[in-house]
């Protein structure tokens, strides 16, 4: 699929899954942004768009249940002989194409309505892949950017090596898991040292590491771009530098 | 069979890990029906990848699934949902001397004090605050686990049950029994005006009504 019709997609998705968000939740939703807007050419075969709601606290049951089933439908709707489109409540964790051309995954997060708290930093923090462009999308309650504490990126770092730990790296599936958990690391760590993007923030870093860490974006949409002729060798390439990166990051006194 | 602690008695006289503690949620999963689960916090020298591809290898075992402390305790449902009824370990990692997890480690040690095994010496004494920061994850966690498990009704009340003993747990000295029955009785006990608010959750026979109250209840505690 070209850059353009996957666009096109996108939008269309993005405008049916707020449509239906308003009508299955009102009149208790609070928010609804929808993160992801641009178009990356570099994953063709695998995209992720990621959704942050809120619901007051009168929301009945009986609406959040339907939730479920609704999104599931609209992604069968969506989906079709060469296109997979699946939902996800409140975790990364991404499913194996089924032999499609492209696997779109939609993502819910669950926000603290209209509270400015550490939950909601958080969670924007560890989401946001595009600051400059996505905080534009969130209700200011979020408090986005402000107050995040060293420890909270330093637990992210610490989660992000326990799934090297107790991983069992033997299919896409799990290494997907580990590359959404490295993500993770890099938004709440751009937004923590004020860093605008990947190659800002491994400029903080001393400067002997910074030629084999730069392209460590690039390794990883190269490993997912490869997936039918998966690499092992890549993939360890990769977790070992993501690693590295962790171990500086870790050193890494905050910026004043 | 190996048991954990044998395992991770292992790991720490080899000098894989720095020190281990953990905690056994035994008691508590017991009354949920649900096999035994445990969590523990390993305190790491380094973080470099050849030393974590060490441990990653020593980790095996037949009988745990070991997960991250992150995925507590949404994975363990996902497995009891699936009638998968292994026993899980959720594992923290901590930096020796480090300062992560605070919530999760003051949480564990106030309330599973009894069940608390040490293997080695740790340098990180465990944190007593921060428990409020919990009742909010918990809440958010029930939230977003009512709408993944949708599909599970039978399964739902219990999963609900388990989120709001945790967000007592939160707020209460620890229970003389670690069941759900002795956290929601300890609660009601310490907590007054919400004795009416428990025995309709417990007496409850609509699932609906019942979800309800357990979240009005939580969205008032995590106010």
């Amino acid at each position: 699929m070209d850059r353009y019709y996957l666009g096109k997609l996108v939008d269309d998705i993005n405008t049916a899954a707020s449509q239906l968000a308003e009508a299955a939740l009102k009149p208790h939703l609070r928010t609804l942004c929808a993160l992801d807007r641009r178009v990356v050419s570099g994953e063709r075969h695998f995209k992720v768009l990621r959704y942050l709601l809120a619901v007051d606290h009168a929301c009945p049951v009986q609406k959040l249940l339907r939730l479920r089933p609704a999104f599931e439908n609209l992604c069968r709707r969506f989906s079709g002989p060469d296109f997979d489109c699946v939902c996800h409540f409140g975790h990364d964790a991404p499913v194996q194409p089924e032999g499609s051309d492209l696997t779109v995954l939609l993502h819910f997060y669950m926000l603290h309505a209209g509270r400015d708290d550490d939950w909601n930093r958080h969670l924007c923090a560890v989401l946001l892949d595009d600051p400059e462009t996505q905080t534009s999308l969130l209700p200011p309650w979020t408090g986005f950017g402000e107050g995040l504490r060293r420890d909270q990126l330093e637990d992210e770092i610490l989660s992000f090596c326990q799934h090297y730990l107790s991983g069992n790296f033997d299919s896409l599936i799990p290494i997907r898991d580990f590359e959404a958990a490295f993500w993770r690391v890099v938004n709440l760590a751009c937004t923590y040292h004020g860093a605008d993007d990947w190659d800002a923030l491994v400029d903080l870093l001393p400067i002997r590491f910074r030629e084999r860490l730069k392209p460590l974006p690039d390794n990883w949409n190269a490993l997912r771009e490869a997936e039918r002729s998966f690499s092992q060798e890549a993939f360890v390439q990769c977790s070992r530098q993501s690693i590295r990166f962790c171990q500086q990051l870790m050193e890494l006194e905050a910026t004043p | 069979m190996k048991q954990v602690a044998s395992l991770y008695s292992e790991l720490v006289e080899s000098g894989k890990a720095a020190s281990i503690r953990r905690y056994n949620l035994r008691k508590l999963c017991r009354s949920f029906d649900l096999p035994p689960c445990g969590v523990s916090f390993w305190e790491l020298d380094d973080l470099n990848w050849d030393y974590l591809q060490t441990l990653n290898r020593s980790l095996v075992h037949e009988r745990f699934v070991f997960r991250g402390g992150e995925h507590f305790p949404r994975s363990y449902w996902d497995d009891r949902v699936l009638g998968l009824d292994r026993r899980t370990e959720f594992i923290f990692l901590l930096t020796t001397g480090g300062n992560q997890h605070r919530a999760r480690r003051a949480f564990f040690a106030h309330n599973f004090s009894d069940s608390e095994r040490i293997f080695g010496t740790p340098k990180s004494p465990s944190p007593r605050e921060d428990g409020d920061r919990l009742t909010t994850q918990f809440h958010h966690g029930l939230l977003m686990d009512l709408i993944h498990f949708s599909a599970h009704r039978a399964h739902l009340g219990a999963l609900a049950d388990f989120y709001l003993a945790l967000a007592l747990l939160t707020l209460t000295p620890t229970p003389a029994e670690m069941t759900r029955d002795g956290i929601f009785d300890s609660f009601k006990q310490n907590f007054p005006d919400y004795r009416a608010d428990i025995t309709r959750i417990k007496t409850a026979t609509d699932l609906e009504s019942k979800l309800d109250d357990i979240l009005y209840l939580m969205g008032k505690l995590d106010g």
